[in-house]
């Protein structure tokens, strides 16, 4: 027994002298993010900006992954501040009173919430918001077409489309008010269904719904529940029906049935932030906005919505997509 | 008790060893690693507490699970008694107001009953209807993790959020910080001191675990096996019920937020089982596991390796630990015969020697 103990101890004192050595100088970048990675869809579009930062500034980045586990909200953020990070982007749903908490207690720390507004009393925190209806709106117009078209295989004569939603929270609120207001543009007949799953990392779920959704007469879905989502598209192939990916480019994950991605460039968002910071313009406190005219939002539209869609469809969508920057059409935004 | 100690040992080190070889083959620095998952778990204030805090859930989840099972009653339904005792206190919580002295003891009380009734149930419907709580114990988990999702995404939620969960509970009803030390850990270490008492010291204790070992036998003994099974039963879901409480009163939020179960419900299984249900493994392996858990964040921040990768190591430390327990047990009892054997054997040759090998002679 006096051994092992022994032996334990001289494993710690070895992994104690292996310690890191040469920590990078310069800036250091935390990425916090209340879900998990590899959702292929809103983290990772986030996730694909900070590499770019990584790699361009050649700057010292980290992740920290909550996986939905509230117990790691205070933690992350602490870990953050002992890492000696300077910049801290954070997506914060389920910890908003934390980070104003955190903010408060550690001015000189740049941080960045992404995708919802957080006010803290000292004013710090910097917000980027993304104008989710007008992305929506645009979501909305090819699946109103889509269902227009029944010269598409596999569209049925019901004006039926659908949406899954993880949380009935208010983005995906904004997302639905948007995507609604999209299919109206284009046809007042255009019924909406929703169904939200109530989770953001379980595409089995997600593919129920959509199943549901398909068989109420969809024949397109717009999916807006990050991992969850997954099982939308999958959904959509096993139909032989359509889907709308949402946040990344999910156009090539089931090919010829995602007809466009509502896109949502986190990972643009974060990387113009970083340049700002650079260049001595970013303005702390400030609540950034991004919609269609800045690119922050808009639809993915490469070669295998070309394959799904013909030309002349494409051409009115990006016929409505210039009214919408130019504001001709006024998409109006979801108040709480 | 040594051999259990030692098979622990041994289950750990060749987790790590093969989380080392995973690492490495993967590309990254395993000893940095390594050092990085102590460093951010155990090297710190604030990391030992985080540490000790993230060990409290678990403690009394895992104790749950463990007088259950080691009694017999197979109580899979901590996810549900925890969530129930979470919202039991933050409904209470939200609509009493008191100072302090009075509000924790008050809210203690309302998360034991709360995670007892959801227990009930199960064991209500066992003693009825003979439904087995392996069963209903599971399917109330979805009951609660639904029933709870619809209060704090429509009737008790917080409007100016963006993620569903409640308003925070009335002040007097937060645990105590001692320097970044959560309350919450004293009272699981509580817990345990009173569960390790009844279980080893009391008549009742006794036939819990004489029901666990041979229900017939408690019974011709003069058991009344109904009646305890029931009171493991409420117990059991008394600790889960606890376990969720403290995720309300003790975290910094102080709410109902989704998703507040997180794993600490299976995880608590988990831990009963690779301590075989007994208290004081029950309480260590809360504690290793925590460590491990508490320490991810460390590599994932330090070294990159994804934070999932605990999980490898939780897994091959369960594996090992149980799978080989029998066969560790086994192997040295054999072990030990041969050595008596040897001493025998060479005893006899010395005894007998001369004769033999005139004989050969």
């Amino acid at each position: 027994m006096k051994r092992t103990v022994s032996v334990f101890a001289l494993i710690l004192v070895l992994l104690v002298g292996l310690s890191l050595t040469g920590a990078a100088t310069g800036h250091r970048v935390a990425y916090i993010i209340n879900g998990g990675l590899g959702d292929q869809s809103f983290y990772d579009s986030g996730q694909r900006g900070i590499e770019r930062i990584a790699e361009d500034f050649e700057v010292k980045t980290t992740t920290i992954e909550c996986n939905f586990d509230p117990a790691k909200y205070p933690q992350a953020l602490q870990s953050a501040i002992q890492w000696n990070a300077d910049v801290i982007f954070v997506i914060s749903y389920g910890f908003e009173d934390l980070l104003k908490q955190y903010a408060d207690m550690y001015p000189d720390k740049k941080f960045i919430n992404i995708d919802t507004v957080v006010e803290n009393s000292a004013d710090t925190i910097t917000s980027v918001d993304f104008i989710e209806e007008e992305g929506a709106f645009m979501a909305g117009v090819v699946a109103a077409l889509v269902t227009n078209d029944t010269s598409l295989e596999g569209v049925n004569p019901e004006m039926v489309i659908g949406a899954v939603g993880g949380d009935e929270d208010p983005v995906i609120k904004a997302f639905i008010y948007g995507y609604e207001q999209g299919a109206h543009y284009i046809d007042p007949e255009v019924k909406v269904e929703t169904i939200y799953a109530g989770t953001w990392t379980d595409p089995v779920k997600g593919k129920q719904a959509a199943k549901q959704l398909y068989s109420k007469g969809a024949d397109i879905v717009f999916q807006i529940a990050s991992l969850t989502g997954a099982g939308v598209l999958e959904a959509a192939a096993e139909e032989g029906k359509y889907a709308i990916g949402v946040d990344s480019n999910q156009n090539g994950l089931q090919p010829g049935h995602v007809v466009t991605s509502d896109l949502k460039n986190v990972g643009d968002a974060i990387y113009d932030v970083y340049q700002s910071i650079v260049d001595g313009t970013f303005e702390q406190g400030k609540v950034l906005e991004y919609g269609l005219a800045n690119g922050g939002v808009g639809l993915a539209i490469d070669e295998y919505t070309e394959e799904i869609l013909p030309e002349e469809t494409l051409n009115k969508i990006r016929e409505i997509q210039d009214k919408v920057i130019n504001g001709e059409i006024e998409v109006k935004r979801y108040q709480g | 008790m040594k051999k259990q100690i030692i098979t622990a040992f041994i289950g750990i080190i060749v987790a790590f060893l093969a989380g080392f070889i995973i690492m490495a083959l993967q590309g990254y620095n395993p000893a940095a690693s390594y050092y990085q998952l102590f460093s951010y778990s155990l090297f710190s204030r604030f990391a030992l507490f985080t540490t000790l805090n993230k060990a409290a859930p678990l403690i009394l989840t895992g104790l749950s699970a463990a007088i259950g099972f080691a009694s017999g009653a197979v109580n899979l339904g901590q996810v549900g008694q925890f969530l129930i005792g979470a919202m039991g206190v933050t409904a209470v919580g939200l609509w009493v107001d008191l100072p302090a002295p009075v509000m924790i003891p008050l809210l203690i009380a309302v998360a034991l009953s709360a995670g007892a009734f959801y227990a009930g149930i199960a064991a209500f419907l066992r003693v009825k209807f003979n439904m087995d709580e392996f069963i209903t114990t599971l399917m109330l988990n979805f009951l609660a993790g639904f029933f709870t999702l619809y209060l704090i995404s429509g009737p008790m939620i917080d409007e100016k959020m963006y993620s569903p969960m409640t308003p925070m509970i009335n002040r007097g009803g937060w645990f105590p910080q001692f320097g970044g030390l959560n309350f919450a850990f004293f009272l699981a270490v509580a817990a345990l001191a009173v569960i390790y008492f009844i279980w080893n010291y009391t008549k009742i204790g006794y036939e819990w675990k004489v029901m666990g070992r041979n229900a017939l036998f408690a019974k011709v003994g003069g058991c009344d096996n109904q009646k305890n099974y029931v009171r493991v039963m409420l117990v059991s879901g008394a600790l889960a019920g606890l376990a969720g409480a403290i995720m309300v009163l003790g975290g910094m939020q102080h709410r109902f937020v989704k998703g507040i179960d997180a794993n600490y419900g299976w995880d608590g299984v988990m831990i009963a089982i690779v301590a075989n249900n007994g208290v004081i493994g029950t309480g260590l392996y809360a504690l290793f596991f925590a460590m491990l858990q508490t320490g991810a964040m460390g590599m994932e921040l330090e070294t990159s390796v994804p934070s999932e990768f605990v999980l490898v190591l939780q897994a091959i430390t369960v594996l090992f630990v149980v799978a080989s327990r029998e066969s560790a047990h086994l192997l040295f009892n054999r072990i030990s015969v041969l050595l008596r054997l040897r001493k025998v054997r060479s005893q006899e040759r010395v005894s007998k020697g001369d004769d033999s090998d005139a004989a050969f002679d």
